[in-house]
């Protein structure tokens, strides 16, 4: 199993080079530079453009660029913002990572604790209205955009209702309250969650009825066992298996969705500073965000997998 | 000998959209104690139905006992709460099924799953219930017992699973043990071993047997009388050593004569033409009439009643409805 685990982490450098040779080729590609904005500022000029591309080593060649940001890479250096001025691009980072990773789990959680009783009760009854209650709920959940919903949600509970904040962490100028914190939390996450729950949910219930038809959960009731036996004991294990693969295969999703939720809910996360960095064309910023994700998706990957070998004895390494 | 089961007029039928399935239509059944009984009859006749239907299991929504009692002794199977139900479930009467590779669970080991079922029915504690595992497994001739019982199924072959089945099956001391098919999947020298084990079995804790199967060697093997079924119908009941040399009905002589022989020479094997009625259509008259070689008028408008020959057998047929009829 370690070693296993050691394997796959060695298998993620090439996979991570190449999303980073992909993602900079994408970033050069699209049009305008960092100084787009800067050329609105009438006190900059076109000299103090071309010296700050030049200084920035912007005018060199793809690759060269490309080999000289991996050099810094590796030793942990992911560049300076071209935007904040001088400010080391993993300092902006690491201030507002702990929001997103905050939103994130939170959402998972929701997404989780919603979804698996549902649809464990979907299948334990299929057809019936409960399940078919659940299922257009979670078909509305999967076909409602998160930027849709979420303003609704702010217009209806935030602007008419005034139950919720609109936005941001916490309350402007006061001290901090766990209260607080976890009122800003709830609309945001509740956003983030909704497309996921909803997925969650459908595959949970097919999961779930493709294992209570098994030949084993027959065995199962032939031992005399009472139908919440049956269903938890023998069905719920083997129905989560594959479940627990979708939750780590859930982060890319949430990740993209992060950014949408971020920005609706001005939630100071990595989402709104990706955001802006493209705008203005950051490239040490985009990148170091990209190369993030990419690693949170690949840990996603590994946990689900960790997860399967722990809870299915057929898998062995 | 005393009876154990008495099913009387069993119907169970699937109800669907379009129709009524009659999977099992008016079976009576007797079973005494310490009995095999083998239930036989092709693919679709309602064998698996009978017997689910005995263990209060028929597929929900859609299947239903419609009528009949089923006895366990002076119990009605068929009036239980489905709480009552489960204290006779894997205790009274037990199961195995025909797919030994897909019928345990495959999360957890061996012993859990035997484990589970005598604290269940048997209030004993986990230690008591560990030991009566290992026990139960050297039985039914695992020698590394202590051993086996850590393991997940998957590392078992389907004799083994197998194995295990009957060893999960015979745990609470049943009165009876339902075996539907349970060779079937197996290849043929494991079969004679599983068939051994369940003979010796048998006689050891004095269980009788309601065996399912349409393969005439097992039955031949193992039962003390033969019940032929078709189309959801009781067709034909005889001991065994009377039914191979003289059956009655022309689908049981069919069903004989399609069991291939080990005789050496190559002949062409037989088979009963056409198939089983659809349950959804079936004739007005005799149920097998379409396909009988011994087929007359009278078989077409009306429909032959199970009718007692001697006191051991009985079958469903004109041809011998009247005494000077019978050969
Ligand atoms: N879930 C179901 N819904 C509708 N009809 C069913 C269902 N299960 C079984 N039947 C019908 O009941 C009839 C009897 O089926 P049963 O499984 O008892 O046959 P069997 O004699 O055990 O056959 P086999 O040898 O293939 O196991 C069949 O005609 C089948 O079509
Ligand atoms: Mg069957």
């Amino acid at each position: 199993m370690i070693a296993y685990i050691i394997r796959r982490i060695i298998l993620t450098i090439p996979l991570l080079l190449g999303v980073s040779v992909l993602s900079f080729g994408i970033v050069q590609l699209a049009p305008g530079d960092p100084t787009a904005l800067m050329m609105d500022n009438p006190g900059i000029s076109q000299e103090d453009r071309e010296a700050f591309l030049e200084e920035q080593g912007l005018n060199d060649p793809v690759h060269v660029q490309y080999v000289r940001w991996l050099g810094d890479i590796v030793t942990g250096d992911f560049g300076e913002s071209l935007i904040y001025q001088g400010t080391p691009v993993t300092e902006l980072i690491m201030a507002r990572l702990p929001n997103t990773l905050l939103l994130m789990v939170v959402s998972a959680l929701l997404a989780i604790v919603v979804a698996i009783p549902f649809g464990i009760v979907s299948a334990r009854k299929p057809y019936s209205l409960t399940d078919y209650t659940v299922t257009t709920a979670s078909f509305l959940g999967m076909a409602t955009p998160n930027f849709w919903f979420g303003l609704v949600l702010i217009m209806l509970l935030s602007v008419h209702l005034g139950w919720f904040p609109s936005g941001g962490v916490a309350t402007l100028n006061e001290p901090f309250s766990l209260l607080d914190r976890i009122h800003h939390l709830i609309l945001p996450a509740i956003v983030l969650a909704t497309a996921e729950t909803a997925s969650l949910t459908r595959y949970t219930r097919s999961s779930m009825l493709d294992v209570l038809d098994q030949d084993y959960i027959r065995t199962a009731r032939a031992k005399g066992f009472k139908q919440r036996k049956v269903v938890y004991k023998h069905g719920l294990r083997n129905g989560l298996i594959p479940v627990l693969t979708l939750i780590g295969l859930m982060l890319p999703t949430f990740i993209g969705g992060s950014v949408v939720t971020e920005k609706i809910f001005n939630w100071p996360g990595i989402g709104l500073l990706f955001i802006d960095a493209t705008f203005q064309r950051d490239y040490p910023m985009i990148m170091a965000i990209t190369m993030i994700s990419a690693t949170l998706v690949i840990i996603g990957n590994l946990i689900a997998d960790i997860l399967y070998a722990i809870f299915d004895p057929r898998i062995e390494y | 000998m005393a009876s154990l089961l008495n099913i009387e007029n069993l119907k169970t039928y699937f109800f669907q959209k379009k129709h009524v399935v009659p999977a099992v239509d008016g079976v009576d059944l007797k079973l005494n104690k310490g009995e095999t009984v083998a239930l036989v009859g092709e693919s679709g006749s309602g064998k698996s139905m009978t017997s689910l239907s005995i263990m209060g299991l028929v597929p929900k929504p859609g299947g239903e006992i419609v009528d009949g009692k089923i006895m366990l002794e002076d119990i009605n199977l068929t009036e239980l709460s489905e709480d009552d139900m489960c204290k006779v479930r894997g205790k009274e009467i037990s199961m195995i099924f025909q797919e030994p590779m897909t019928s345990l669970n495959p999360v957890l080991t061996i012993g859990e799953q035997l484990v589970e079922v005598i604290t269940y029915h048997q209030g004993v504690n986990r230690a008591s219930a560990v030991e009566k595992a290992i026990e139960l497994l050297q039985i039914v001739g695992f020698s590394r017992a202590e051993e086996i019982i850590r393991d997940y199924p998957h590392r078992l072959s389907g004799g083994m699973r197998q194995r295990v089945m009957i060893a999960m099956a015979m745990s609470c001391n049943p009165k009876l043990l339902i075996a539907d098919e349970p060779t079937t999947a197996l290849d043929v020298t494991i079969q004679a071993q599983i068939l051994e084990l369940l003979k010796n079995l048998t006689k050891e804790f004095d269980t009788s047997i309601l065996l399912i199967t349409h393969d005439l060697g097992v039955v031949s093997e193992l039962a003390e009388r033969v019940i032929v079924m078709y189309a959801g119908e009781i067709v034909e009941e005889a001991p065994i050593d009377e039914i191979f040399d003289e059956p009655y009905h022309p689908y049981t002589e069919g069903l004989i004569k399609s069991v291939p022989t080990l005789t050496g020479e190559i002949e062409r094997l037989y088979s009963i033409k056409g198939n089983v009625p659809s349950p959804d259509s079936l004739p007005k008259g005799c149920r097998f009439a379409s396909r009988c070689n011994k087929v007359f008028g009278r078989c077409l408008e009306e429909k032959p009643q199970l009718k007692s020959i001697s006191n051991s057998r009985s079958v469903r047929c004109f041809l011998y409805d009247d005494e000077e009829e019978v050969e």
